[in-house]
């Protein structure tokens, strides 16, 4: 088991941290074994080598002792090979002297901003470093592993050093004392849970009108149901302001309970959080779910992020509305992490919205908390090293959160539009892993910018954010740190004080200097000194982009349809008799919400289209 | 007006930031879909389009082209924003079965609206096309067509749904469509159930993300149709 745990935590170890070997370690006959197991990982988070290692190695070609001699050379061959695939990265600086030394050096000037896993097979290196962690872990929130191949097996193992104690879980998110009356940060664990998951023995189904018993003592009645998804219903309780979620019966498991038990040993003080408050057992006191506020409002993904129905039902909504609403966000996320709570499986659905300061994070129980990992994810919030990775396996890190926080911030910001849409771009997944980001910044080229209001949003973000966005999608930037959400903050911020300067802030559709308040503004931003545009001839840059695109005529057949709706003559149905539900359907087609309807207020043809569209909101 | 239609298609691609699935229905409108079947199937179409229209992100996500193929292959609505569509237009039935020409002309729109998709910077999931017939092509085009169509499918950029209608539906040619999923025939004229399982599926693909694996529930399917 104890080998388990520690295979678990050199794999995220390797996804992650910063990866630094040895002589000692490349000599080892398991070495080739070891970079063919792991090249998955490897090859997005290559092995740094320094080059005075690659001189050692080389030196031990010509050695005397044939044995040593055709290890080196092994070693040299399999070398080269991972080069050339970019598994290894060769690392010089000019002040490197000795080989011995360079790890240490290396270790000591970046543990405060990296973790790291170090291998090597060289014993007092261990020690070395593990007394510099030690050293060091009273400033540093930052972990290190020393870990090294096996005399006998060969197999990877973490180096445990002897008489002296070392804090494994050392890694944490939260600041080294809590405020008052913040709850007790959770253990700050890297290992994933090793409990023995199994179903719990549960059959019949609940429904609303069921008894359930509190884990408080209490007896309360399940009323009408609220929800349904994969994974349970969501029912009002009788009397209470509270609602319930049950599990369906299938999904109901002994690490689902012990992880909502552990959540409720601690009671948060943020309301918009759906945190378990209390489980609901049967009436043969077995575990069916859990208490938790009422949540309300629609889930981002059907809110903002399809702009258009969103400006439709809240048409005072600008970039005001938004920014604070992101701050808002930030704030939660920022509150759970200080509990050492990941939410891990970040999405616009888990998130619900009735206006900017009220939210509700919802399906708090998928949060990874101390051992127990958040099981689920979606593509577009999945960070490049772990796209394709069973969600199951590994423990996310914070830098995997950080992925997913920048994502959500950029759709917020770009309403619904994904960082890594572009121009000839493919699937998600792809554009995800190839880190093609197409929004340009300073001097930097754009390379594909989605046609449409996109680059006139990007515009009108200062560049603070926009090289924060950079540093977080952009391929150059791969390997590197992510933005904290403290600089998020800070960013915001700044941005919503100039949001509220009248000199900064204008109202669409004309363009004028300053920032656009609209949240889909139809031109660049201008800034003072800029304002003539040449050949700007009235026409926004909307228009100009809207020219751009070539669409294919509206084709024969499909088109005098298509304009008999525009002459407001809908298609006449005939009346079908049949038996089918089909019928229910055809019934209540009239009361289906139709907001975008061109065909009942004719248009008179030069405000029709976009120009009317933002009229509408934006007069 | 065919301006304004232009001007209308390019606010739907440009405007809206989902991530599209276009779904191509290919439709066999010959002279034995006279009657009852043709009715059926106008119906379920109605109901296809209210269950997407029931669910607000599917009713950004998902666009419906319709081409339907009896003495030629005529293209009945074209890819666009599906709240523009108050109705669907109404099939009427008559003549042969070109259906290598119907296959090819949808197969032509996708790919057309694909093209628009990436010269916007839209992400898309890979295009559905639903193939229904109620008997035997009586043109020598779907050979061809029916090459095209699994060169798509085994790239992975085309979900083949080939349906027989009734008990004269030729279901050695519908196999000829599709290497990953059988022909299914339809039980009955059930219709409604069949498009009401097509948006129940196309429903769960627009609420994941381009380049996630989404299992159809083909549990569903077995409910009215027999393999």
């Amino acid at each position: 088991m104890v080998g388990q745990i520690g295979h678990t935590r050199i794999r995220q170890a390797l996804y992650s941290y910063k990866i630094l070997a040895d002589t000692s370690f490349l000599m080892q006959p398991g070495f080739l074994q070891f970079a063919a197991e792991n090249g998955n990982l490897i090859c997005r988070n290559p092995i740094l080598v320094s080059r005075l290692v690659l001189n050692e190695v080389y030196q031990l070609c010509k050695s005397r002792n044939a044995q040593k001699q055709n290890a080196a050379k092994r070693t040299l061959d399999i070398l080269t090979d991972l080069l050339r695939r970019g598994y290894v990265e060769v690392r010089h600086e000019a002040s490197d002297e000795y080989a011995d030394l360079v790890i240490q050096r290396v270790v000591e000037q970046h543990l405060l901003t990296h973790d790291f896993l170090v291998l090597t097979n060289d014993v007092s290196l261990m020690e070395d470093l593990y007394a510099k962690k030690q050293k060091k872990s009273v400033q540093s929130s930052r972990d290190l592993i020393v870990a090294k191949l096996h005399g006998a097996s060969q197999k990877l193992e973490i180096f445990i050093p002897k008489r002296t104690t070392v804090n494994h879980s050392c890694k944490s998110l939260a600041g080294t004392s809590s405020p008052r009356g913040f709850p007790k940060p959770f253990a700050a664990t890297t290992t994933l849970s090793s409990s023995f998951d199994s179903k719990l023995n549960a059959c019949t189904t609940m429904k609303s009108g069921d008894q359930v018993h509190l884990s408080d003592g209490s007896v309360v009645t399940l009323g009408k149901e609220l929800a349904h998804g994969g994974e349970g219903t969501v029912f009002e309780i009788t009397g209470s302001d509270e609602v319930c979620k049950i599990y369906h019966v299938d999904k109901l498991t002994s690490d689902r309970e012990q992880k909502v038990r552990l959540m409720m040993t601690r009671k948060l003080s943020a309301p918009a959080i759906c945190w378990p408050s209390a489980s609901v057992l049967d009436k043969h006191r077995v575990f069916r779910g859990y208490v938790m506020p009422r949540a309300s409002g629609k889930p981002l993904a059907h809110g903002l992020f399809v702009p258009k129905s969103w400006l439709e039902e809240n048409p005072v909504w600008n970039r005001q509305h938004s920014v604070r609403f992101a701050i808002n966000i930030l704030e939660r996320i920022s509150y759970l992490h200080r509990l050492n709570v990941l939410l891990g499986d970040i999405n616009p659905l888990n998130i619900l919205v009735k206006d900017e300061n009220t939210i509700y994070f919802v399906d708090c129980d998928s949060y990874q908390i101390e051992g127990f990992p958040c099981p689920v994810g979606t593509v577009n919030f999945t960070a490049p090293e772990i796209q394709k990775v069973d969600f199951q396996t590994f423990l996310r890190a914070p830098e995997h959160e950080l992925f997913a926080v920048a994502t959500l911030l950029f759709m917020i910001l770009m309403p619904g539009k994904a960082p890594y849409s572009h121009q000839g771009g493919e699937s998600g997944y792809r554009n995800i892993q190839e880190m093609h980001f197409p929004y340009p910044l300073g001097g930097n080229h754009s390379d594909g910018v989605p046609l449409g209001p996109w680059r006139f949003c990007w515009s009108h973000l200062t560049f603070g954010i926009k090289e924060a966005f950079y540093k977080n999608f952009h391929s150059d930037h791969r390997h590197q740190p992510r933005v904290k959400l403290g600089e998020w903050l800070k960013l915001l911020r700044d941005y919503e004080k100039l949001l509220n300067l009248p000199k900064h802030a204008y109202h669409g559709p004309k363009r004028q200097i300053g920032f656009d308040l609209s949240i889909l503004p139809q031109n660049l931003r201008i800034v003072a000194g800029q304002e003539n545009v040449p050949g700007d001839n009235g026409q926004t840059d909307m228009g100009k982009e809207f020219c751009k695109l070539r669409v294919a005529h509206a084709r024969k057949g499909s088109l005098g349809r298509q304009l008999s709706t525009l002459n407001n003559k809908p298609f006449v149905r005939k009346p079908i008799s049949i038996k089918s539900q089909a019928q229910g359907y055809a019934h209540s087609r009239p009361t289906v919400k139709r907001p975008y309807t061109f065909h009942q207020n004719v248009v008179p043809k030069k405000t029709s289209g976009f120009l009317g569209f933002l009229k509408r909101f934006f007069r | 007006m065919i301006e304004e239609i232009m001007q209308l298609r390019k606010e739907d691609l440009l405007l809206n930031p989902t991530s599209r699935v276009p779904v191509a229905l290919c439709l066999d409108v010959s002279g034995s879909m006279t009657g009852n079947p043709i009715n059926e199937l106008n119906e379920g179409i109605c109901l296809f389009f209210d269950a997407l229209h029931g669910d607000e992100v599917a009713k950004a996500s998902v666009e419906v082209a319709i081409v339907t193929f009896s003495d030629r292959a005529e293209i009945n609505l074209d890819f666009q924003g599906l709240d523009r569509i108050e109705a669907p237009p109404v099939l009427t039935a008559g003549g042969t079965t070109d259906l290598g020409g119907g296959v090819n002309r949808a197969l032509n729109v996708l790919e057309t609206r694909k093209n628009e998709y990436k010269q916007a910077g839209i992400d898309y999931f890979q295009p559905w096309l639903v193939l229904m017939t109620d008997g035997q092509p009586t043109t020598g085009k779907h050979p061809s067509a029916s090459t095209r169509t699994l060169d798509l499918e085994a790239q992975g950029k085309l979900v083949v749904f080939p349906i027989g209608v009734g008990s004269s539906a030729d279901m050695n040619v519908l196999s000829m469509f599709s290497k990953k999923r059988q022909p299914l025939r339809l039980r009955c004229l059930n219709f409604p159930e069949f498009f009401e399982w097509l948006s129940k599926s196309v429903v769960k693909v627009s609420h994941s993300r381009p380049g996630e694996n989404v299992q159809t529930d083909v549990g569903g399917i077995k409910g009215w149709a027999e393999i």
